[in-house]
Parts: structure tokens; C-alpha cells; sequence
């Protein structure tokens, strides 16, 4: 039992840890707009359409130099939902609030619909 | 192989693979919880099975396997089980059924949202089952939950790993187009 826990550490090590750390670090010294390093959205690439994650690599470059209206041209909402992401991680009792999930997904899917609006106060959602 | 017990409530004859020992089974019967077995009842019916109330029963918090109230670890992962100091009762889980909420986020930001929303789903559907005390509904939708976080994260991965693939095979034809 001992040993099969670990392996499952090891294959979450391999497969999590080592990518999401590499792609930071990576990330920190190659900038996605700049470079052909990070794939592109393959659903940006073919409808144009903008989802709530679109600009979300672009935004994280300007976090990790400390660039926060950078970060808030990419992507406004991964700037404003890191610090709860944050504290959920912290905190695992909120998440089991009963209406958070869904919340958190009616969020998710008006912004998306609202940063394809091509009309003032909206393209400030959009990637710019 | 197959285990053969009884339901505790109803006397139902049940059979289970082997496999699904340790597990909380719905008598098909009377609904009832019912734990398989570790072996056969014997004929007879000496080793009758309690039905599994939520008292004498633990969760891991790591993986949601159901233990006995006795056991130190985890049967299935190995993790140590959480201590309820026999307080856990009907309508008050004293263990916290991971809805990996944090992940589902992530996943959808990060990786494919189309993947990432059903995990999201399933986060809420374990909330909501703990609201009503549906303990295995909301394990079921734990595991659900933990699928598609894990479903999402994997197809961002292939896609960058395969999008990786083709830019270096295009800077490759490339140079070569350059050299000839």
C-alpha cells in the first residue's frame, strides 16, 4: 500500500509538478507573445472566438515580472481570481460552500461571452 | 471470484465480484448501504452483513475510499485516515469529501475549458449532495470530479506536447529548406 501510494506521488510529480513548474519557469524567461513556445488556443485559432482562459499564459508572463496592468490587458479575471485561488487552496473548507461552484461557473462562461462583445467597456476583457 | 453475503436489513442473497470487497454497495433489494464482504458469508449466515451506517465508517481524505472506523490507513491509497473521535453521525459528515474545486478552475482557465466545466459540475454536485447527506452520491461525484479535472489537465498537455512536436519539426524543415 505503501508502495503504491508512492508511485501515484511519483506519476503526480512526473506529470504535474515537473510541467506546471518547468512551464512557470519557462514562462518567467519567454515571453508567449513574443515567442512560438506556448501552443496558441486551439478553439481562438479556429472560430476567434475568446474564451475566459484566452491570454491566461500572456497574463502569468507579466505576473511572474511583477507587471500587473499587463497582466490586467491579457486577462483581468486571472489577475483578480489568483488571490482567491490562493485562498481556496489555503482554506479547502470554502470550496465546499454550497453555491460556490456554480458561481464560479456563471462567471466563468459571462466572461466569456462578455470579452466577445466588440463594443466599449467590453474589449477591455478581451486580450489587448 | 465471487463473494456471497446477505443484506443486513432485508436478508437479501447478494453476490459481488471480488474486486468490490471493502466497497459500499446499494442493496438492489431494499437500498440499503450494504459493505461488501473481505470473504463469503459462511452458509448459514453467521457472518451476516451490517448494514454500513455512516458511524462506523471513515473516509479518506485523500481518495474517498471508504474504511472502517478501526483501520489506521487507507486500504486503497495507503493514506492515513483521519481521526473523528466517534463523533460522526447521520446528517453531520465529519469527514470533507474533496469536490477538487481549486483543480476544476485551474483546468478550465488553464488547460480546456471544455473538459474543465463538467469538472466544475461535478464540484458543485458534491456540494450539494453533501447538503441533502447523500455520503456516497457525493463520493460518486468527487470521483466524476477528479476524472474530468484530470481528463482536462491531460488535454492540454497533449496539445502542447503535440503543438511542441510541430513547431520543432517546422523549424526543422526550415533550416533544411534553407540549406538546399
Amino acid at each position: 500500500l505503501k508502495a503504491s501510494a508512492a508511485v501515484i506521488a511519483g506519476v503526480k510529480i512526473v506529470t504535474v509538478a515537473v510541467p506546471v513548474l518547468g512551464g512557470l519557469v519557462v514562462l518567467y524567461f519567454a515571453d508567449p507573445s513574443q515567442c512560438r513556445l506556448f501552443p496558441p488556443c486551439p478553439i481562438h485559432v479556429a472560430t476567434g472566438l475568446y474564451c475566459s482562459g484566452c491570454g491566461a499564459t500572456r497574463a502569468l508572463h507579466c505576473l511572474l515580472h511583477g507587471d500587473v496592468s499587463g497582466a490586467m490587458a491579457k486577462n483581468p479575471l486571472v489577475v483578480v481570481a489568483l488571490p482567491f485561488i490562493v485562498l481556496l487552496c489555503l482554506r479547502p473548507s470554502l470550496a465546499q460552500k454550497p453555491a460556490l461552484p456554480i458561481v464560479i461557473l456563471a462567471i466563468l462562461l459571462a466572461y466569456a461571452v462578455l470579452r466577445n462583445i466588440p463594443l466599449y467597456p467590453f474589449v477591455l476583457l478581451a486580450p489587448h | 471470484m465471487a463473494i456471497e453475503f446477505s443484506c443486513g436489513r432485508c436478508g437479501q442473497r447478494l453476490g459481488a465480484d471480488s474486486s468490490k470487497a471493502g466497497q459500499v454497495l446499494r442493496c438492489p433489494s431494499c437500498q440499503e448501504l450494504v459493505t461488501v464482504p473481505m470473504v463469503s458469508a459462511e452458509p448459514g449466515g453467521q457472518a451476516q452483513l451490517q448494514p454500513a451506517g455512516e458511524a462506523d465508517v471513515i473516509f479518506c481524505m485523500k481518495c474517498g475510499e471508504r474504511n472502517a472506523q478501526n483501520n489506521y490507513r487507507c486500504t486503497r491509497c495507503g493514506e492515513v485516515l483521519p481521526r473523528t473521535g466517534g463523533l460522526a453521525g447521520p446528517g453531520m459528515p465529519a469527514e470533507r469529501i474533496p469536490n477538487y474545486l481549486v483543480q476544476a478552475i485551474l483546468v478550465t482557465i488553464f488547460c480546456c475549458w471544455p473538459l474543465g466545466i463538467p469538472a466544475i459540475v461535478f464540484a458543485a454536485r458534491v456540494n450539494s449532495r453533501l447538503g441533502a447527506g447523500d455520503i456516497v452520491g457525493a463520493h460518486e461525484a468527487s470521483r466524476q470530479a477528479r476524472m474530468w479535472a484530470w481528463l482536462s489537465f491531460g488535454a492540454g498537455l497533449v496539445i502542447l506536447v503535440l503543438y511542441l512536436v510541430v513547431i520543432i519539426i517546422a523549424a526543422v524543415a526550415e533550416s533544411g529548406s534553407a540549406r538546399f
